[in-house]
């Protein structure tokens, strides 16, 4: 199992959720063998990631405060944020306030962001391919 | 058990016979008294009986034609209860009135009185039978003293001014004096609970949800806010010892705004919850101001002023109802300089209506061969004179691309308050509106029309320069250089506003930043007014989309929203840095540069949609009313007052005069019923629901008018409601026991335009040097046609009142100045 250095995930706001694709064992973005995990982002402690951020539906603001990130959700354009995370440990996505969704959110949150060590990373990831 | 008489006496009173209660003898209504039978004819000489009454509730009163002056009150006061009710409340209800002289009260004389009256209804019945079974019907079967008059010579029969309403059973539910104007606004109110008791009775519904689930923590701020405000009174030295009053249901302005379903049952963060304006004009030339209400979906409404505070509604004689339209705004202005207002209509989806006013009140659609039917996403219409030439041009304003083409039919409304049909179907919102200016194949340039004459318009927008496709819900007309040619700021609601300095009449240049650095990032509405009466025009702007980027609190709602940044980020606001994040207020400093002193000056407040501008306690220094609140889904926003504190600022004041909390504390408002067993069973409300439930939301305001509703010399305000109906804040500054002086200017341009839009006016009065811009910026997304209103403060006498006239012309008066009357000031033909 191979990290890409820089590891890129596609993050997609849809019906009031966000949906995580990485790329799968051909490590391209956008084909068939991608991995989709939808609610908590899990990213591996000190790789270098790259969020290609966007939205199929409403707009919505990518937010994880403990890291200082943050961005806009905005359906048919891609927003990149790029960083290290740099401790283990679960950060929250924060709750989108955008007009409506505070209000109408199905459980009042957006989910969590993990970070692994890389073995759990890759562990996690295989997981997540041997299951597809 | 009988029903129990009041004792009553019958006395002359001026022509006719009244009856006197003695009060300490009179017994109340019980409701085992029941509907009496009976059978008479009708206006139309149809047979009526008490059994078509049954299941529903209904009024009876007694007169006769030749009656002189009892009867016409009472009868006028039931016409002014019958227009209160919706027009869907009126069909549930009939009004019977029964003639006590039947010997000359034919049905023909009945039906000749009903129209002179104004109460020829189907739902209101005019009897008349034999004398000796009317007469018995009123002594005993609705314990109605009638007798001979003491004129009986003349004709003149005694008989009982009460009013009784019977409700749905048949039972007598209460009797009223008919000649009281309170008791007929107490039987208003109580038709309309027999009518609607759904909309106050939860046991209706298997399920009530209000939302935001945590409303009950926004009452518990408002009382906080309102006892700080409330003890901070003293702090103000301009005067706020006076109160507002909303008299909706007295005032026969019974217009009830719709929603499309994007603002309710499938709310999206769309254009939508924008809501509509309010415009007011004196239509029909009689000096007294109606009003025409917008509503989202279903007709808008234009109301008469009848005087005295109250109001009919002429939508359909008028012609205006505009149903068939998902509409935004109106603007009133005399576009064909005939000395009567027109009007105009803008809509989202479907081609704008332009109206042309008969000079009776009643209307011409010319919309099709205007030049102005655009057709797009419309938001506010401004009526100006660009190029000097003495007719109104229109700047319209265009929000961008914020609709699919998807058609969808209104389904979220509350049984109570249908829409009156039939309804157009509206196109669905994106669902990503909100980042419409981040996709260029989405926004629009508002358009500039030229007046070219004979009711038609030019589009010039590309010929003069004026291309700005900032998403914009409206514009100023404002001459910051004094060229005497009015130049334009122009909002954007999501992103960097637009100042256009008019060149001659001939082009316009952006010159945005050389006068204002930095603009509202969310501006939604705004005004030029003098705040400090130094005779420089500064400018408010009101930025309600900055709001939106968090959940705040109330002691957060006075700060700028500079969380935005954090929130969205730089490629969301998309606008280089150059923001304010909230309102802004820019202070005129005569040289031809503006200081931005929104926080200095206690400018800032939460959910601003736009402000009207007035005196409102009248002692020389303009206030103003900046209309709030988002509703559904969202906790309550309060209206803001702003009283201007004589130039050194301005002070919240909206709880001090009344304003806020609403009428009976009532901040909520039923928003759409669910089928949570049927069809609504995805509905994300209606999980773990079962069978009918009601929403309930928030109520707000999206656009306000202030004017002299009543003629009484002090200024009220109406406001248009987002799904409610408005309110009517009727002020009592003026009373015997207050001595008020103001003066009100009303301007015929003769060269000029004819409503003389672009003049400026000044009244001096001792050392109070007050000036005005007559612009028809009258509120949120609206123009209106009025005359201009200066409060004198403890000024009992006017020295001069000086006009600049948008031709140049010039007018100086300094004779026979009288105070708290109405100048109506003719444009001298020749320039000087």
């Amino acid at each position: 199992m191979v990290i890409p250095n820089p590891l890129e995930i596609k993050v997609v706001g849809r019906d009031f959720y966000w949906h995580f694709i990485y790329s799968g064992p051909d490590l391209i973005l956008g084909t068939s063998d991608d991995i989709t995990v939808s609610k908590d982002l899990v990213v591996p402690v000190g790789y270098s990631v790259r969020l290609l951020i966007t939205s199929e539906d409403y707009i919505y603001f990518f937010r994880v405060p403990d890291f200082d990130l943050r961005e806009s959700a905005i359906p048919d354009l891609v927003h990149e944020i790029a960083f290290i995370p740099d401790r283990i440990g679960v950060s929250e996505l924060e709750v989108d306030p955008m007009c409506s969704a505070w209000a109408i959110h199905k459980d009042g949150s957006m989910g969590d962001m993990h970070t692994l060590s890389e073995k759990d990373f890759k562990d996690w990831l295989a997981k997540r391919i041997q299951g597809k | 058990m009988m029903y129990l008489l009041p004792v009553v006496a019958l006395f002359f009173c001026g022509g006719c016979e009244k009856e006197q209660q003695n009060q300490s003898e009179q017994a109340p209504p019980t409701r085992k008294f029941k509907t009496p039978d009976f059978t008479l004819t009708d206006q139309h000489e149809k047979s009526f009986s008490s059994s078509q009454l049954q299941g529903k509730p209904w009024i009876v009163n007694f007169i006769f034609t030749a009656c002189p002056s009892i009867c016409p009150e009472v009868t006028q006061n039931l016409v002014r209860v019958h227009s209160s009710l919706s027009k869907v409340d009126s069909e549930q209800v009939t009004f019977v009135t029964i003639t006590v002289d039947p010997a000359n009260d034919t049905p023909s004389k009945l039906l000749a009185y009903a129209q002179k009256w104004g109460a020829d209804h189907k739902d209101w019945k005019f009897l008349t039978g034999k004398r000796d079974e009317i007469w018995r019907l009123s002594k005993e079967g609705f314990r109605l003293p009638v007798a001979e008059g003491s004129d009986k010579d003349h004709g003149i029969i005694a008989h009982s001014s009460k009013v009784l309403l019977f409700q749905n059973d048949g039972s007598l539910n209460a009797v009223y004096e008919g000649t009281s104007e309170e008791e007929m606004g107490k039987l208003t109110n109580n038709l309309q609970e027999l009518l609607s008791p759904s909309s106050s009775n939860a046991e209706d519904y298997s399920a009530r949800i209000i939302v935001p689930k945590d409303f009950g923590r926004t009452k518990k701020w408002i009382e906080s806010r309102q006892a700080k405000q409330i003890a901070s009174k003293d702090q103000i030295d301009a005067p706020v010892n006076f109160r507002f009053n909303d008299q909706q249901q007295q005032s026969g302005l019974n217009f009830r705004h719709h929603i499309v379903d994007c603002a309710g049952k499938n709310y999206k963060a769309a254009h939508y919850d924008h809501g509509n304006g309010i415009a007011v004009a004196d239509i029909d030339g009689d000096n007294l101001l109606d009003v025409y209400l917008v509503s989202q979906i279903g007709p808008s409404g234009l109301y008469r002023n009848l005087g005295k505070g109250k109001f009919a509604d002429i939508t359909e004689t008028a012609g205006v109802a505009a149903k068939d339209s998902i509409s935004v705004t109106a603007s009133f202005a005399d576009i064909d300089n005939d000395g009567d207002p027109d009007l105009y209509l803008t809509n989202t989806r479907s081609p704008n209506q332009l109206f042309l006013n008969k000079g009776d009140g009643t209307f011409e659609d010319v919309s099709k061969h205007s030049g102005i039917d655009y057709n797009e996403h419309s938001s506010a219409a401004v009526f100006f004179d660009y190029n000097n030439d003495g007719l109104l041009d229109l700047f319209l304003c265009v929000v961008g691309e914020f609709t699919t083409d998807e058609l969808a039919t209104v389904e979220g409304t509350v049984e109570t308050h249908p829409i009156e049909g039939p309804v157009p179907k509206y196109r669905v919102a994106f669902k990503d509106a909100f980042a419409g200016h981040l996709k260029p194949d989405r926004a629009r340039s508002s358009r500039l029309f030229k007046n070219t004459g004979q009711g038609k318009f030019k589009d010039v927008t590309e010929a003069v320069g004026i291309i700005d496709k900032g998403w914009s819900g409206a514009a100023m007309p404002v001459d910051f250089n004094h060229d005497g040619f009015q130049d334009l700021y122009v909002l954007n609601m999501q992103g960097a506003d637009s100042y256009w300095e008019n060149q001659a009449g001939k082009k316009f240049i952006n010159k945005t930043r050389e006068l204002f650095p930095v603009t509202p990032w969310g501006a939604m509405g705004g005004k030029s007014f003098d705040h400090n009466n130094d005779g420089h025009m500064d400018l408010y702007i009101t930025d309600m989309h900055s709001d939106m980027s968090t959940v705040v609190g109330p002691t957060e709602e006075k700060e700028k929203s500079l969380w935005a940044v954090d929130k969205w980020g730089d490629n969301y606001l998309n606008d280089g840095g150059k923001r304010i994040l909230g309102n802004a207020f820019y202070q005129n400093n005569g040289t031809g540069a503006f200081k931005e002193l929104s926080d200095d000056l206690n400018m800032e407040n939460f959910w601003p949609w736009g402000l009207s501008v007035g005196d409102l306690n009248a002692d020389g220094w303009q206030d103003a009313f900046v209309v709030s609140s988002m509703n559904y889904p969202f906790r309550y926003g309060i209206n803001t007052a702003l009283i201007n504190n004589k130039g050194k600022g301005f002070k919240d004041a909206e709880f001090i005069l009344g304003i806020e909390p609403r009428k009976d504390n009532n901040l909520t408002i039923p928003w759409f019923q669910l089928d949570a067993s049927g069809a609504d069973r995805d509905h994300h409300l209606a999980k773990g629901q079962q069978g009918e439930i009601l929403v309930v939301g928030s109520k707000g305001s999206r656009s306000s008018a202030i004017f002299d509703l009543d003629n009484d010399g002090d200024l009220d305000i109406v406001t248009n409601e987002f799904g409610d109906v408005p309110q009517v804040l009727i002020s009592n500054l003026s009373s015997p026991d207050r001595k008020l002086n103001f003066a009100k200017i009303k301007l015929k341009g003769v060269k000029s335009n004819r409503d003389a839009l672009g003049a400026r006016v000044t009244v001096t009065a001792g050392s109070l040097v007050q000036t005005q811009i007559h612009d028809g910026q009258s509120g949120y997304l609206s123009q209106s046609s009025m005359p201009l209103y200066f409060g004198l403060g403890e000024m009992t006498k006017i020295d001069s009142i000086e006009i600049k006239w948008p031709s140049g012309a010039l007018t100086k008066l300094t004779s026979d100045l009288k105070i708290n009357g109405i100048f109506e000031i003719i444009e001298p033909s020749q320039s000087n």
